[in-house]
C-alpha cells in the first residue's frame, strides 16, 4: 500500500488548524502546538546547571516517576474521556478515597486477597460511574453538580468505613501490587500507566468511538443530531474515568502503603490541570499523550525546585494551580487568534474573488 | 424607482400621524429590498403591514427598529417630529415588540417591567418593592391582566406574557403616544391567546398609541387591523382600511395575481411507498398523514406555527411525537435519531450552526462522523480510507475550496450545506429530509444543491424538502403539501403547482 495518497498535491493546511495527522515531525513539536517541550527543555537545562550532581542521576528521575508521577497521570488519562465527550468529572477524588478505603479494609480487617479487594474497590467505582452517569444523562442534572454531588458522598463513605484513621499493615502482596520493580527501578505503576494510557489512546484516536466522543462534547446537539448516541458515550465516558479512578486509588494505597479516607483529595487538581494543559498541547483539544506530557513535565519542574530549594508542600498546588489557569488562559487567547485569522482569510478570499 | 403610491410628503406640523414613512429604500448588495415604500400610522389603530417572505416588510421594520440604515432620499416623521432613518439608532418613542417577547423568563412581571428603567430605590439601595410592585399591578390591569405580578414570568400563559411585554413597551409613555411594532407576535400562539392579547392591543391603542402589526395571518389582520399596508417585491402595492377589504382581494394584493380554484389532484406517484407517516402528532401537528414514494421530491409548505417547522424534527425522532407512527421501508422509526439513521432517514436541519455541523471540526470529520463502521478497518480508523471517501464526496457535491482538512466553520453557507448534505448521502438513506436547504445558501450553491437532490430521487431516494421559500418549491418538487394548523390544508400538483399557489393555500 504505497499509492500517493489523494490530497497530498493540495496546498498545505494551515498549523493553527487542529485537524490532520499528516504533518511533518517538526510541525507536531513546534513552539505553538508543543510548548510543554520546549518547557521542559528549559527547566532541564536550569536545574542541570543549578544542582547538576542530583539532576543528573537516575534516582532523581525514577523517583519522580514512581512516586510522584504514576498515580496522578492514570488519573489524568481517565479524566480525559469525558473531558473529550464534554462533562466534568469532580468525583474522581471521592472514587479515589472510596476505593482506597474499600481495598484497605477487605485486606487487612476482612483478610481477603489482593486481587477480590481490588475487584470489590472497582466494583465501588463502577457503581459510582453509574451513578453519575444515570444523574447526567438520565436524570439531566448537570455533569459538574452530579459529580461533585457523588464525589462528597463517596468522600462520605470513605471517612465512615476507615473511621478517620489510617489503615495501616498491608501484606506485602498487595504493596507489591504497585511497587514491584519491573526494570531499571522502575516500579509496575508506572507499566499500568502505560498500559492504560495506549488503550485510551488507541480508542479515542483510532476506534469511531473517538469520534463519537468528540463530537459529543464539541456539539451535542448536532452529534445527536448525526446520529451519534451522545447519552450512551456520554454515561460510558463517565464510567470509565470512574473506573481509571477507582483503580489509581488502589495503587494510590499500595503504593503508600496505608489507606487514607482523602486519598483521593491531592489527585483532583492535578488531574484537570493536566488534561487542560494537555489540550493545549499536540492536538489543540484534550488527548493521552499531551495529559501524560503536561504530569511528567510540572512533576519534574516540582522536583527541580525540591531539589535546589527544598522541599516545600505547598509547591505541587501552586505549579498545578498556575498550569491550571495558563493551560485555559493560553486555549482561550488561541481560540480568540483562530476565530481573527479565520475572519481575515475569509476577507482575503472575498477580495480575491 | 416606480409607481409608489402617490405621498404627499410628511410636512413637520401634521399632527394627525404617529408615524409617516415616505419613499424609503434600501439597497443590499446586489438586491433591492425596498423601493420606495411609504407606511402611514395613525393614533389610536392598528396597521397591518402585510406581504410575502421578502417582499421588504421585515426590512422596513428593521430600518424603524434601527437595526438596518435607510438608503438617503427617504422622509418620515415620528408624532410630527423629523425622523432620521440614517441614524442605525431606534427613538426612544419606537418600541419592537419581537416574537421571542424578550422576557426574562425566571424574573416576575415586576422585575421584568423595572429591568429596562431600573428600580425604584429607598435607603441604602434597598428596592421599593411595595410601590414597585403597586405600579406594575396598575399597567398590567390597564391592559386587562388578571395574573399575579409577582410570579415568575415563565409561569405565565403566551398572552400573558406578551401583555407583561406590551405594558414594559408602554413604560414611559404616560401620555400614551408612541408607536408600537408587534412583529409576528402570534405566529407560535394559540387561538385563545392570541384573542386576549387582541383585547390587549387594543387597550394599549385607546390610549393614542399607534401600533403596526406583522401577520401571516390574514385572518388576524381581519380580526385586529384597522388599515393596512401590502409590500411586495419592496414596494407598496396597496394601503387603504381594512373594512375596504375582503380576503381574496387581499391575497391577490399579496400574490399580485388572482387565483384560478384549483381542483385536488389524485394521489398515486411512480415508486413505492418509503417513508410513511400515520397520525402525527407533536406540539404543532395534529393528526398529519404522510407519504413520500421513492424517486419523489415532496415539499412541505406553512406559515410558521403550521407545523411545517416542526415535521422535519418529528420524522427523524429528534424531538418526541406525541403520537403516530413513522416508517421506512416497513421498518419502524423508534424515539432517537439514531434509529432514524439505522432506519434510514437522513435529517439535513434548518440550523446549520447549532445542529447540522460541529464549527470547529474539519469538514472531514463533519461528513464522516455519520458513517465511520466501514472505516474502521483491521482495528483502527483508516485516516486513509477515510480521506479518500471524503474527497470523492466533496467532489460529488462541488464543494469549494474542496479541501476537507479545513475547518468546517471556514466554509461559506452554500458549501457547508452543500458538506451536510454529503454527509447524508454517504450513508445512503432511504429518505432524505432537508427543513430550509437552502436558507443563508448562495445562488450558485443553490442550484448544485438542487441537482444534488434531483440526483438522489433518481437513484430513488424519497426526498422531502420543507421550505418558507414557495419559488423554491414550486420549482423543486413534484408535489407540494401544504400544511395549516397542524393539518394538511391541500395538497399540490402539477400544473396547479405553482408558487401563487402555494402562498395562497397557506394564506387560507
Amino acid at each position: 500500500m504505497t499509492t500517493l495518497e489523494p490530497d497530498r498535491q493540495q496546498p498545505e493546511v494551515r498549523p493553527d488548524e487542529h485537524a490532520g495527522s499528516r504533518r511533518s515531525a517538526f510541525s507536531r513539536i513546534s513552539p505553538a502546538r508543543a510548548s510543554i517541550v520546549y518547557i521542559y527543555a528549559a527547566g532541564f537545562l536550569l536545574f542541570a546547571l543549578w544542582v547538576p550532581d542530583l539532576w543528573f542521576s537516575w534516582d532523581t528521575h525514577k523517583s519522580v516517576l514512581n512516586i510522584s508521577f504514576a498515580v496522578p497521570a492514570i488519573v489524568a488519562v481517565g479524566l480525559v474521556v469525558p473531558l473529550l465527550a464534554g462533562a466534568f468529572d469532580l468525583s474522581i477524588a471521592g472514587v479515589m478515597s472510596a476505593s482506597a478505603i474499600t481495598s484497605s479494609w477487605l485486606v487487612v480487617d476482612k483478610g481477603w486477597g489482593v486481587y477480590t479487594a481490588l475487584a470489590a474497590a472497582l466494583v465501588v467505582a463502577l457503581i459510582a460511574g453509574v451513578l453519575n452517569g444515570v444523574l447526567v444523562v438520565k436524570v439531566g442534572i448537570n455533569s459538574f453538580i452530579a459529580t461533585l454531588g457523588v464525589g462528597a458522598v463517596l468522600g462520605a463513605y470513605a471517612e465512615w468505613r476507615s473511621g478517620g484513621l489510617q489503615i495501616t499493615g498491608f501484606p506485602d502482596g498487595f504493596k507489591d501490587l504497585a511497587r514491584r520493580e519491573l526494570i531499571f527501578g522502575v516500579q509496575a505503576k508506572v507499566l499500568y500507566l502505560v498500559v492504560l494510557a495506549f488503550i485510551v489512546w488507541y480508542v479515542i484516536e483510532h476506534t469511531p468511538i473517538g469520534r463519537y466522543l468528540q463530537a459529543t462534547g464539541d456539539n451535542e446537539d448536532a452529534a445527536r443530531l448525526a446520529g451519534v448516541q451522545t447519552t450512551k458515550y456520554t454515561f460510558l465516558a463517565l464510567v470509565t474515568s470512574a473506573l481509571i479512578a477507582g483503580f489509581a486509588g488502589v495503587v494510590q494505597t499500595a503504593g503508600v502503603g496505608a489507606g487514607n479516607s482523602n486519598t483521593g483529595a491531592p489527585f483532583l487538581l492535578s488531574a484537570f490541570a493536566a488534561a487542560f494543559l494537555g489540550s493545549t498541547q499536540f492536538k489543540g483539544r484534550f488527548n493521552v499523550w499531551g495529559t501524560v506530557a503536561a504530569v511528567w513535565v510540572l512533576l519534574s519542574l516540582v522536583k527541580g525546585v525540591e531539589l535546589a530549594l527544598q522541599s516545600y508542600r505547598w509547591l505541587n498546588q501552586l505549579f498545578f494551580g498556575t498550569a491550571l489557569i495558563v493551560a485555559v488562559g493560553m486555549s482561550k487567547l488561541l481560540e480568540r487568534r483562530t476565530v481573527r485569522l479565520a475572519g481575515r482569510r475569509r476577507r482575503q478570499e472575498a477580495e480575491a474573488a | 424607482m416606480t409607481s409608489a403610491p402617490a405621498l404627499v410628503p410628511p410636512s413637520t406640523t401634521d399632527e394627525s400621524f404617529v408615524l409617516r414613512v415616505g419613499s424609503v429604500s434600501k439597497t443590499f448588495p446586489g438586491q433591492v429590498a425596498l423601493d420606495g415604500a411609504s407606511l402611514e400610522v395613525r393614533p389610536g389603530r392598528v396597521h397591518a403591514l402585510v406581504g410575502q417572505n421578502g417582499s421588504g416588510k421585515s426590512t422596513l421594520i428593521k430600518i424603524l427598529a434601527g437595526y438596518h440604515v435607510a438608503d438617503e432620499g427617504g422622509q418620515a416623521t415620528l408624532l410630527g417630529e423629523p425622523l432620521d432613518l440614517t441614524s442605525g439608532t431606534i427613538a426612544p418613542r419606537i418600541h419592537v415588540m419581537h416574537q421571542d417577547l424578550g422576557l426574562v423568563n425566571s424574573l416576575s412581571a415586576v422585575e421584568n417591567l423595572a429591568l429596562g428603567r431600573g428600580f425604584h430605590t429607598g435607603a441604602f439601595g434597598r428596592v421599593r418593592w411595595k410601590s414597585e410592585t403597586a405600579r406594575a399591578r396598575t399597567s398590567l390591569v390597564a391592559l386587562g391582566a388578571t395574573f399575579d405580578p409577582r410570579m415568575p414570568v415563565g409561569e405565565l400563559s403566551a398572552s400573558e406574557r406578551a401583555i407583561v411585554a406590551l405594558a414594559r413597551a408602554l413604560e414611559g409613555w404616560d401620555d400614551g403616544g408612541g408607536l408600537l411594532i408587534l412583529d409576528e407576535p402570534t405566529a407560535s400562539m394559540a387561538r385563545p391567546d392570541v384573542t386576549r392579547l387582541f383585547q390587549a392591543v387594543r387597550r394599549f391603542c385607546e390610549r393614542g398609541a399607534g401600533v403596526v402589526f406583522v401577520s401571516h395571518r390574514l385572518d388576524e389582520v381581519f380580526e385586529i387591523a384597522d388599515d393596512y399596508t401590502v409590500l411586495r417585491d419592496g414596494r407598496v402595492v396597496g394601503s387603504g382600511e381594512v373594512a375596504d377589504l375582503t380576503h381574496d382581494s387581499l391575497i391577490e394584493l399579496i400574490v399580485g395575481r388572482e387565483l384560478q380554484e384549483h381542483v385536488q389532484g389524485d394521489a398515486a406517484a411512480g415508486g413505492d411507498p418509503v417513508l410513511v407517516a400515520t397520525g402525527l402528532w407533536g406540539a404543532q401537528l395534529a393528526g398529519l398523514d404522510l407519504t413520500v414514494h421513492a424517486g419523489e421530491i415532496v415539499g412541505v409548505a406553512g406559515l410558521v406555527g403550521s407545523g411545517r417547522d416542526e415535521l422535519p424534527n418529528l420524522l427523524f425522532a429528534a424531538r418526541e411525537r406525541a403520537a403516530g407512527t413513522v416508517t421506512v421501508r416497513g421498518k419502524v422509526l423508534g424515539d432517537d435519531p439514531f434509529s432514524a439513521v439505522r432506519v434510514g432517514i437522513a435529517l439535513v436541519p434548518a440550523d446549520r450552526k447549532r445542529y447540522g455541523s460541529i464549527g470547529h471540526q474539519s469538514i472531514r470529520q463533519n461528513i464522516s462522523l455519520s458513517r465511520l463502521r466501514p472505516l474502521f478497518i483491521k482495528g483502527r480508523l483508516s485516516r486513509r480510507a477515510e480521506r479518500q471517501d471524503v474527497a470523492s464526496w466533496a467532489d460529488r457535491v462541488e464543494l469549494r475550496p474542496a479541501e476537507p482538512e479545513r475547518l468546517f466553520e471556514t466554509l461559506s453557507g452554500g458549501n457547508q450545506q452543500k458538506a451536510v448534505i454529503a454527509r447524508w448521502l454517504r450513508t445512503q438513506p432511504a429518505a432524505l429530509i432537508l427543513d430550509e436547504p437552502t436558507q443563508g445558501v448562495d445562488v450558485g450553491s443553490k442550484s448544485t444543491i438542487y441537482g444534488l437532490l434531483r440526483d438522489a430521487a433518481g437513484e430513488g431516494l424519497a426526498v422531502l424538502v420543507c421550505s418558507s421559500e414557495a419559488e423554491e418549491l414550486a420549482s423543486l418538487c413534484e408535489r407540494v403539501i401544504v400544511l395549516g394548523a397542524g393539518r394538511t390544508v391541500t395538497e399540490l400538483r402539477g400544473n396547479q403547482l405553482t408558487a401563487d399557489a402555494i402562498v395562497h393555500w397557506m394564506l387560507r
